[in-house]
C-alpha cells in the first residue's frame, strides 16, 4: 500500500514538471521579441491593481472566498499576452502575500502566475485583439477552455509546491485546490471574461475606421 | 501599510546597511533551508533564532 | 535578527496573529480532512479521539503541529526584508541577483501604485453605492453581489489602461529599455558585511544539505506513548 501511495506521488509530480516545461516552452517561444516598455507598466500596474483588488473577498464558506482579484488575471492575459499574464499573476500575488501577510505561499502564487499566462494564449489568435474591438463569438469559448486549462496546470504546479515544498498530505491539498478553483472559476466566469468582452464590444462601436484591403 | 505602499522603517542596524540583494538572498537560502525538513527541532530552533537574537 | 534589526514588536503583530490563525484553520482542515496521516508516515498509531468512524491520532496533531511551526519560521526572514530594504532600493536588488531590470522596474512600478489604484477603487466603490448598487452581505445575493463588482472592475480597468499609456510613453520618451543594463541611483558596492551575509547563506543550505542526509532525514516525532 506505502509504495503504491508513493508511486502515485511521484507520478503526480513528474506529470507536473512536464507541464511546467511545457507551459514554459510556450511561453518563451513567442516571447523571443522580449517584453516592451508598455508591457513593463502593464505588469507592474495590473500586480498594483493585484494588491488593490485583494481588499475584496466575499467568503462564502470556511477557508474559501469569492476573490476579486482573481478576475483581473484573464482580462490581463487577454489584453497584454501571456507573458503579461503571467507576471501579473507571479508579482500581484506574491508581493501582495509578502505586504499583508508577511509570508508568501509559493505555490499558490503559481496557481495565480499560470492562470494569467493561459488567459493570454487567446492573443495567439491573428484576429483576436481586445483594445481594437477584435473579438469573435468563437473567441469567448476559447477563453473559457483556456481558463480552465490554466487551472489545470496552475493546480498541478500548487499541488507539487505544497506536497514536497511543505509536507501537506496530499487528500488536503486536493480538497483545498478544488474548493479554491470553483470559486475561482465563478469570479472568472461572472467577472474576468465579460470584462473582456465588454471592453472588446466597447472599442469596436467607436470606430468607423474600415480596414481597407 | 504606509502611503508609500511599503513597510519599510528606517533606522541605523546592521540589516538596514547591508546590500538589499544580499538579504534576498538570505531569504531564498532561509527558504530553501526551511523546506527540506519536516522536523520540528529544527523549526523551533529557527524561530527562536530569527525572533530573539 | 528581529531583535538586532531594531524591529518594534508592535509592527509585526498583527502579521504574526495572521499566520497564527492561518496555521490554526489550516491544522484543523488537516486534522477533518486526513486525521491519521501522522500515524501512517511513523507507523505508530495512538488514538486520542474517537467519533464514529472518524479516529485522530496524536502522531497527526503533533505532525500538524509541526507544519504550523514550518509555517511559522517561514515568517522572521520576510519581515527582515520588508522592514529594513528601502522601496526604492528593491528593483536595484532584484537586478544584482540577475532579475532583468526591466521587471525589476514592474515590481517597482507595482509598489508605486498599490496607494493611488486603492484609492481610486475606494472613490469608485463609494461612488457606486451611493447610487445604490449592492455589495453587503444581506443587501442582495451571493451572485447578485458578484455581478456587481463588475460596475467597480471595468471603471477601475479603463482607467488603468489609461494610466498604463500614459505611464509608459513618459518612460519610452526618456528612453527606457534602450539598452541591455541600466544603472542604479540606489545601489552602492557591496561591503564586508555583505560578503559575511553571502557565506552565512550559502553556508546555511550546504548545512541543510548535510542534516537532511544524515541526521534529520524524515518527519520527526516524539514518542507519544
Amino acid at each position: 500500500m506505502g509504495g503504491f501511495f508513493s508511486s502515485i506521488v511521484t507520478y503526480q509530480g513528474i506529470i507536473s514538471l512536464i507541464l511546467v516545461v511545457l507551459a514554459s516552452f510556450i511561453l518563451f517561444k513567442k516571447g523571443k521579441k522580449g517584453i516592451s516598455t508598455r508591457d513593463v507598466v502593464a505588469i507592474g500596474i495590473g500586480a498594483a491593481l493585484y494588491g488593490a483588488l485583494s481588499y475584496i473577498s466575499i467568503p462564502i464558506g470556511p477557508n474559501t472566498s469569492f476573490r476579486i482579484a482573481v478576475a483581473l488575471l484573464p482580462i490581463f492575459g487577454a489584453i497584454f499576452g501571456p507573458i503579461v499574464g503571467f507576471l501579473v499573476g507571479f508579482v500581484g500575488h506574491a508581493l501582495n502575500d509578502a505586504l499583508m501577510n508577511g509570508s508568501v505561499w509559493w505555490s499558490w502564487v503559481f496557481l495565480s502566475a499560470f492562470m494569467g499566462m493561459f488567459g493570454g494564449l487567446v492573443t495567439f489568435d491573428k484576429n483576436f485583439d481586445v483594445l481594437s474591438g477584435m473579438i469573435q463569438k468563437k473567441h469567448y469559448v476559447k477563453m473559457y477552455i483556456y481558463a480552465l486549462l490554466g487551472m489545470l496546470v496552475g493546480s498541478l504546479v500548487a499541488y507539487g509546491g505544497d506536497v514536497f515544498l511543505y509536507g501537506e498530505p496530499a487528500a488536503k491539498v486536493w480538497l483545498q485546490i478544488l474548493l479554491a478553483n470553483i470559486s475561482n472559476f465563478i469570479v472568472i466566469a461572472v467577472l474576468g471574461i465579460p470584462v473582456v468582452i465588454l471592453l472588446g464590444n466597447m472599442k469596436g462601436k467607436n470606430n468607423n475606421l474600415d480596414l481597407e484591403e | 501599510m504606509s502611503r508609500t505602499g511599503s513597510l519599510y522603517i528606517d533606522k541605523d542596524t546592521v540589516f538596514h546597511n547591508i546590500d538589499g540583494s544580499i538579504k534576498l538572498l538570505l531569504w531564498i537560502c532561509w527558504t530553501a533551508f526551511i523546506f527540506m525538513f519536516m522536523d520540528i527541532r529544527i523549526f523551533i530552533f529557527m524561530t527562536l533564532i530569527a525572533f530573539l537574537c | 535578527m528581529l531583535k538586532i534589526a531594531k524591529i518594534p514588536f508592535s509592527t509585526i503583530k498583527p502579521l504574526l496573529i495572521f499566520i497564527i490563525i492561518f496555521t490554526l484553520f489550516n491544522s484543523a482542515l488537516l486534522l477533518i480532512v486526513t486525521p491519521e496521516y501522522g500515524s501512517q508516515i511513523t507507523g505508530k498509531y495512538t488514538v486520542i479521539l474517537k467519533l464514529y468512524g472518524f479516529k485522530l491520532t496524536a502522531e497527526t496533531l503533533f505532525y500538524a503541529f509541526t507544519l504550523s511551526l514550518k509555517y511559522i519560521s517561514l515568517l522572521p526572514v520576510t519581515l527582515l526584508f520588508i522592514f529594513t530594504t528601502n522601496p526604492s532600493e528593491f528593483a536595484s536588488s532584484l537586478n544584482r541577483l540577475g532579475v532583468s531590470y526591466k521587471i525589476a522596474y514592474s515590481i517597482s512600478i507595482a509598489l508605486r501604485y498599490i496607494p493611488d489604484v486603492k484609492d481610486e477603487m475606494t472613490n469608485i466603490i463609494n461612488a457606486q453605492e451611493a447610487r445604490g448598487v449592492a455589495f453587503k452581505k444581506g443587501d442582495a445575493g451571493l451572485l447578485k453581489r458578484l455581478k456587481n463588482y463588475l460596475s467597480i472592475l471595468l471603471p477601475l480597468l479603463i482607467s488603468s489602461l489609461q494610466r498604463i499609456e500614459v505611464i509608459s510613453n513618459a518612460m519610452d520618451l526618456r528612453g527606457f529599455g534602450k539598452h541591455k543594463t541600466r544603472t542604479w541611483y540606489t545601489r552602492k558596492p557591496l561591503k564586508s558585511a555583505d560578503y559575511i551575509f553571502i557565506i552565512v547563506s550559502i553556508s546555511l543550505v550546504l548545512i541543510g544539505i548535510y542534516l537532511k542526509n544524515t541526521y534529520f532525514t524524515k518527519f520527526f516525532c516524539l514518542s507519544l506513548k
